[in-house]
């Protein structure tokens, strides 16, 4: 079995739980204009983005590819036309994967929305800050993996769901980009026609990927 | 509330912000520095070579931390790195990939926590200065607007006789904003704007620089008039401050600059 983590990721309304729980933070932290980070699009339209993030939705590739990416040679990417249950305008799924190590994101967008992905997730790399006044800053921290979504007011916000609050599960699923695009697909409600999950693999034999986790310190000399 | 439990509460939330991630050969530190785009820095510790090393793990080069790419404006990222990795005294090394890695060494345990506050404070600095649009986006924005009245106030009253953007053919580096050519003969415009003096001035050195070219071109004898139009309206524009340069400029075209806000004076001229 390709996908064997705890029961719970499997309910799909879990999402909602998760994303009600962001909403009803939007309501009460709206104050803050550090940086103007605010995405505008979303903010002016954001029934419409909760419905392209909240309503079911068919990812139409079975397999995904991954390619080398043009705009980087240090990165595969591949990607799946996504069909709304509601919406008709263009939904493109996006899955990108370090070839050095194994860091992963899986990203969708709406080019007719805004221009940067409307919902994210980020395996590796640094944690975000939620730096809203009513979160306590110790908890602003929020390390990958995570997702990354937006809040009514078109702010970003970073956030784990159950499962990437267990650190065993979380840290599985960052080594193994599949986990990742399952547990990705019932936290934004896509998955394929059949109602299992799309399958990611290297159009490239899997044996040049060769390089650990972090540093690989035989690489590199220090003075 | 007492000051003791503010300084209780700042100490535990500054603490209990640091996070750490166990990874296969090194220690990673989710540091408490942020940044302007919302990222906590982190640093890698790993011992190698009888040494502690602390780097960034390749994250600012790899763009870890998801700045913009401004790539006009690369040199001045570059001077920033390079200043402060000099005041923080961090060094980087490239891997066999190319990827730029930033670290520091010590030699014990007492020298890791002030190494790992330097590398933090080296990445904050350097991927806040990756996040700034040095471009003055009010200036971009005045030039454009203008350019464009200007380009259609000629195209509508001399429609197929004016060239925009255009350069004599035996200068063709030197682009005039516009050049009409009517009953034979040429008329060079040029356009003069900008958000400050700098900005003003600068245009206005452009176009005397153009006209002093133009008067050595094998058409000469073909150019009827030399021409700028001034954007008056332009917070730029202070006639008295720049008299020097405008004076310069009256040398260097055949008529006194024709004002926006009197650009019928065009149609008399041309």
């Amino acid at each position: 079995m390709r996908f064997a983590l705890t029961p719970e990721m499997g309910r799909i309304h879990e999402m909602e739980k998760v994303f009600n729980f962001v909403c009803k933070q939007v309501t009460t932290n709206c104050k803050t204009t550090r940086m103007n980070r605010t995405n505008k699009d979303i903010k002016d339209q954001f029934d419409f983005f909760k419905e392209l993030v909240t309503v079911d939705k068919i990812v139409l590739t079975k397999t995904i590819q991954l390619e080398p990416k043009k705009s980087n040679a240090k990165w595969l990417t591949g990607q799946s036309s996504i069909q709304h249950q509601t919406i008709s305008d263009d939904i493109i799924f996006f899955v990108e994967r370090s070839k050095r190590d194994s860091k992963y994101g899986i990203k969708l967008r709406c080019p007719s929305l805004t221009s940067e992905p409307f919902f994210r997730f980020d395996s590796d790399g640094p944690a975000h800050r939620n730096d809203f006044p009513d979160i306590p800053l110790e908890e602003q921290s929020v390390t990958t993996p995570h997702f990354n979504s937006y809040k009514e007011d078109g702010k970003p916000i970073a956030y784990k769901n159950d499962t990437l609050k267990k650190e065993y599960d979380a840290q599985i699923i960052a080594e193994d980009i599949n986990f990742g695009v399952s547990l990705f697909c019932m936290e934004c409600n896509s998955k394929l026609s059949t109602g299992d999950f799309p399958t990611v693999i290297d159009k490239e034999p899997e044996i040049e990927f060769t390089a650990i986790q972090n540093i690989n310190f035989d690489n590199i000399s220090f003075e | 509330m007492s000051n003791q439990e503010i300084i209780e509460k700042i100490k535990s939330s500054f603490c209990n912000l640091t996070n750490f991630k166990v990874r296969q050969n090194a220690l990673e530190v989710i540091t408490a520095y942020s940044t302007i785009n919302s990222k906590f820095v982190s640093v890698f510790i790993t011992l190698t070579n009888n040494k502690i090393v602390i780097t960034d793990s390749g994250w600012i080069d790899q763009n870890y931390y998801e700045t913009p790419l401004y790539d006009e404006f690369e040199f001045i990222v570059n001077r920033i790195t390079t200043a402060f990795k000099s005041s923080f005294n961090v060094k980087s090394t490239l891997d066999k990939e190319g990827v730029e890695y930033y670290y520091k060494t010590c030699e014990n345990l007492e020298q890791i926590p002030s190494a790992v506050f330097d590398l933090s404070n080296f990445i904050v600095g350097v991927v806040n200065a990756f996040c700034i649009q040095y471009k003055d986006e009010k200036e971009e924005k005045e030039r454009e607007t203008f350019r464009r009245d200007a380009n259609d106030y000629l195209k509508v009253n001399y429609s197929d006789m004016v060239k925009l953007r255009s350069a004599l053919d035996d200068f063709q580096s030197i682009k005039f904003n516009a050049i009409i050519n009517k009953s034979s003969k040429l008329y060079l415009l040029t356009y003069v704007t900008g958000s400050t003096q700098t900005y003003f001035e600068n245009d206005l050195r452009k176009s005397i620089v153009n006209f002093e070219i133009a008067v050595k071109s094998k058409y000469q004898d073909l150019i009827k008039e030399r021409l700028t139009i001034i954007n008056d309206k332009s917070e730029g524009y202070l006639p008295e401050k720049s008299a020097f340069i405008f004076e310069l400029l009256k040398e260097k075209t055949t008529r006194e600059p024709v004002k926006w806000t009197e650009k019928e004076r065009i149609l008399e001229l041309i």
